[in-house]
């Protein structure tokens, strides 16, 4: 399989373990696991698959998730 | 501009509750300001956030933007203070369904009536989330709420046939669980001169699901997708721009106003 062309960033600080990225994903390209932030909110992962509709990083109450093209700075 | 250089990121993360619909607003919000500003259309030294009390109206004071937090239900009030003391200044209202329909209720539907130029995105989560979950003039007949254990007996509002009733121009409504549709509303709302209303049917997972048997974020943001139709759908709330058509804005008229008295006196 080719490398994916994105990659989903977590501000792991940030999220409070709410899952609408994992919703709202198309591709199922997020999952929830059981680690778990300094706070002792759950984290979702980024499993691979990503094609790039940011809806994820739309969709985010707490602008933790920044979908990043391969190669390409912030 | 990145949006990023919009959040006043020494105070996130945010208050709001795990799943809180007011983030994605915020969210969908900075994104859309920071177009504007990218695209040289809106000027960050001239834009103002007002916003009144609850949830939504915390807001403001996370973006890097000159901003207002004012009273319960008087942010339009304020907003009407600034529009006609500084015309150039772009305004957006952000405010809820408590802040804008109970208690703003009178400033909203005379905002409206007077063509205020300003931009008004109403977070409606349904219910009074910060003092603990009270009946709003938005929460649905039978929905219950610490103050309606037994189910509400009243129909709600329906803001934008309210505003739409006392004249807005501009009204749209969206969810947040459409944030690509409500940040192009934004986008459009910025752009048109006059009264602007965004109603965002938004979740409150932790005042109104927990009552209502829609516990978690996403159980409420797939109900507000199945309930919500952009076409006129028996048993459905309708989505999408209700109405979009202009009207010559409050302010340009008091200042035609007084150009055209005061040249009168200084001419007799």
């Amino acid at each position: 399989m080719a490398e994916d062309e994105y990659t989903v960033e977590i501000d792991e600080r940030l999220c409070k373990g709410c899952f609408l990225c994992v919703w709202t994903c198309p591709v199922d390209a997020l999952r929830e696991s059981d680690r778990r932030n300094e706070r002792g909110y759950r984290l979702p992962e980024y499993v691979g698959g990503c094609r790039g509709c940011r809806q994820c990083e739309l969709i985010c109450p707490d602008l933790a998730i920044e979908v990043r093209r391969k190669g390409e700075g912030s | 501009m990145n949006w990023r250089d919009l959040i006043r990121w020494e105070r996130m993360p945010h208050i709001l509750c795990p799943g809180c619909g007011n983030g994605t607003i915020l969210n969908v919000l900075v994104r859309a300001l920071a177009e504007k500003f990218e695209a040289g259309e809106l000027d960050p030294d001239r834009t103002v956030l007002v916003s009144g009390i609850g949830c939504s109206s915390r807001l403001p004071g996370y973006v890097r933007l000159d901003s207002l937090h004012t009273t319960h239900g008087r942010p339009l009030a304020f907003a009407t203070g600034l529009k006609l003391a500084n015309p150039d200044l772009e305004i957006i209202v952000l405010t809820g369904d408590g802040d804008a329909a109970a208690i703003g209720g009178n400033h909203l539907i005379h905002a409206a009536r007077r063509n205020l130029d300003v931009t008004v995105i109403c977070s409606n989560n349904l219910i009074y989330g910060m003092t603990g979950g009270q009946v709003s003039p938005t929460t649905p007949e039978g929905a219950k709420s610490t103050t309606t254990p037994y189910g509400n007996p009243e129909p709600p509002f329906d803001l934008c046939e309210l505003v739409m009733g006392a004249g807005a121009p501009h009204v749209e409504r969206w969810t947040t669980a459409h944030p690509q549709q409500l940040k192009r509303a934004i986008h459009r709302a910025l752009e048109r001169d006059g009264f602007s209303f965004i109603d965002v049917l938004s979740q409150c997972p932790t005042n109104y699901g927990r009552r209502n048997d829609l516990k978690s974020p996403r159980e409420m943001l797939e109900w507000l997708r199945e309930n919500t139709s952009t076409k006129d759908e028996p048993g459905k709330i309708r989505i999408g721009i209700l109405r979009d058509e202009e009207r010559k804005p409050f302010h340009e008229r008091v200042h035609e106003l007084i150009e055209e008295v005061s040249g009168d006196e200084e001419g007799g």
